[in-house]
């Protein structure tokens, strides 16, 4: 609200006229029947509304002639269905589905029938599937014209994802798993600045084209795309920054190069990434669900070894399959995270050896995930020392008091 | 005041009944208007402020106090969490007083551009009204009666998005 043109001058400089005669008279007292709140700007009314759910936010258009269409103003449109359809048979579930879009159709029918602003985000998040895209398409483009910076479609689980569709600049929007490519086609350029597309099928092709007619998006996150296969990346005009992948089942290998990406966060199966030419790069989080650490995961980030300054990676417990020699230098790492399944008789002295490559390591967090219940264990531990001149914060979730923690938090403290 | 220097320059508010308030600079620039004026060099006179009263000004001088003197989260050094949470329960014991004053302290934090305050007495407006109806809300808010949608009006601002009144 750094709206620095309200009315500076003109009560600070002169002075109210009326006040200037007869100070004492007004002011002091309580006012029983004046409204200060209606006699706000309408900036300051939005943002109280802002706070509260929209449903609620709607109903204050009843509240008295100033407040009838204030709520049309809001620059962001959270339409977070409370419900969630997993449990319900399948006529509630339609019946609850049609409420959800009476809802959100009715909020953009408002908006778009009152000259309402510029829109900041738009969040979108209930069961929604494939045949609901007549509606879903109505609502992108709705996001569209109103230049929003923010969208949000958590889609949530379906039978079948919708498909984000690209908006042709001829009006058309058009699904490229349904309709291949041509090249008179020509893409509407896209506002978003932050684009979260969850349970939304985005195809291979689609983010290509998608990243290419989006000058402002930095932030792109993918979540249980059926379509994303070979992820390839890179290319001057590629403006983002934040990239993340998590839980798309069906893609074998990411692939990112030559543009000034910041941060890459990856869930899912154990797949070839390769890393390339990202000089920007300060963060990087691998999360491998079900296969471990393998060393592929220090290959991928080797070329980009030398930018990273916050790395997390989840693994699986089995040392043998980390292998020492892999792991590259890690000059510039201050925050090193590692979430590690561990069973009974492992030891995390292994582990530690990925922080002794990070000799600028100011926080260090080790979340431990047991597998299995405990038992004793009588393997000695040889204690080597490190030393972690800049280690200011260290943490251990999951800690247990086993004889290998010991170890570990005195290897640490040497 | 034992957190300001002799030395540090002063800044004098006035307020709608006359009284004067002496403060130091560094706690005014919490105000971005004042802060402007400092820059434009006008502040070295008495700032009058005929549209508030001492009660909600000294009430704003303590909330510009107290966040002058915490450290600022956009400093690079660690952020100090102990700090933070103490701004934070000092925010919420702030915002305890009732809704006239609750209304004016916004008035005068819009008037004097203090981001943080008018964010802190919205959200505090919203929680007083979060789940209430809409007559409710018209007698907290203290919405005057005769400024009313009629009948009429009313129940065709209901039709339009009936979805919300369920």
């Amino acid at each position: 609200m750094a709206d620095s043109s309200f009315e500076l001058e003109q009560p600070l400089g002169a002075k109210g006229k009326g006040k200037e005669s007869d100070p004492s008279v007004e002011e002091d007292c309580p006012r029983p029947d004046v409204d200060f709140i209606s006699k706000m700007p309408d900036l300051v009314l939005v943002d109280i509304l802002s706070r509260l759910p929209l449903k609620q936010a709607v109903t204050t258009g009843v509240l008295s002639p100033r407040w009838r269409f204030v709520w049309c103003s809001l620059n962001k449109l959270d339409f977070v269905g409370s419900t969630t359809l997993a449990k319900m048979d399948g006529k509630l579930c339609d019946l609850e589905r049609a409420k959800y879009i009476n809802q959100v159709n009715n909020v953009i029918g408002s908006l778009r029938s009152h000259t309402s602003p510029m829109l900041q985000s738009i969040k979108i998040s209930f069961d929604l599937d494939k045949t609901c895209f007549k509606d879903i398409n109505n609502w992108l483009r709705f996001a569209l014209d109103k230049k929003v910076e923010v969208l949000e479609m958590d889609l949530r689980v379906t039978n079948e994802n919708y498909e984000f569709p690209l908006p042709l600049s001829d009006g058309n929007m058009v699904c490229l798993s349904e309709r291949p490519s041509s090249s008179s086609m020509v893409v509407e350029t896209l506002p978003f600045k932050k684009l979260s597309l969850l349970f939304v099928n985005v195809s291979d092709l689609t983010l290509k084209l998608l990243l290419k007619n989006s000058p402002n998006l930095e932030m792109l996150y993918i979540h249980g795309s059926e379509l994303l296969a070979d992820v390839d990346v890179g290319g001057q005009d590629i403006n983002i920054k934040h990239f993340t992948l998590t839980g798309n089942l069906e893609v074998q290998s990411v692939s990112l190069h030559d543009f000034d990406l910041e941060k890459f966060h990856y869930i899912g199966r154990d797949i070839v990434i390769r890393l390339r030419n990202l000089p920007k790069i300060k963060e990087v989080c691998i999360g491998i669900v079900s296969v471990g650490l393998k060393n592929n995961v220090f290959t991928a980030i080797s070329s980009v070894a030398s930018y990273l300054e916050v790395l997390n990676l989840s693994i699986d417990r089995r040392e043998e399959d980390l292998n020492i020699k892999a792991i590259p230098g890690l000059p510039n790492v201050k925050t090193l995270k590692l979430t590690i399944q561990t069973e009974k008789y492992d030891s995390l002295i292994a582990f530690i050896e990925i922080a002794k490559k990070c000799p600028k390591l100011k926080t260090f967090v080790m979340s431990l995930c047991w597998c299995t219940p405990i038992t004793r264990n009588k393997t000695q531990y040889p204690a080597i020392g490190h030393h972690f001149p800049h280690l200011k914060h260290l943490e251990i979730g999951g800690y247990r008091g086993l004889v290998s923690d010991l170890v570990t938090f005195r290897l640490l403290y040497t | 005041m034992s957190t300001s220097s002799s030395s540090s320059k002063k800044i004098v508010l006035k307020s709608a009944d006359n009284e004067t308030f002496e403060i130091d600079e560094i706690v005014a620039l919490e105000s971005q208007a004042i802060k402007n004026m400092i820059e434009d060099e006008c502040a070295d006179n008495v700032i009058p402020l005929g549209n508030i009263d001492s009660k909600t000004l000294s009430k704003i001088i303590e909330y510009c106090k107290k966040h002058a003197e915490s450290p600022k989260k956009d400093d690079n050094a660690d952020i100090d969490e102990k700090a933070v949470e103490d701004l934070k329960s000092f925010d919420a014991e702030f915002a305890k007083v009732d809704m006239p004053l609750i209304q004016d302290i916004l008035m005068a934090a819009n008037f004097l551009n203090i981001d943080n305050l008018i964010g802190l007495m919205c959200r505090t407006i919203a929680d007083r009204i979060k789940g209430k109806t809409p007559e409710e809300i018209r007698k907290i808010l203290n919405i005057n009666k005769n400024d009313l949608l009629s009948p009429e009006q009313e129940a065709k601002a209901r039709e339009e998005n009936s979805w919300a009144f369920d």
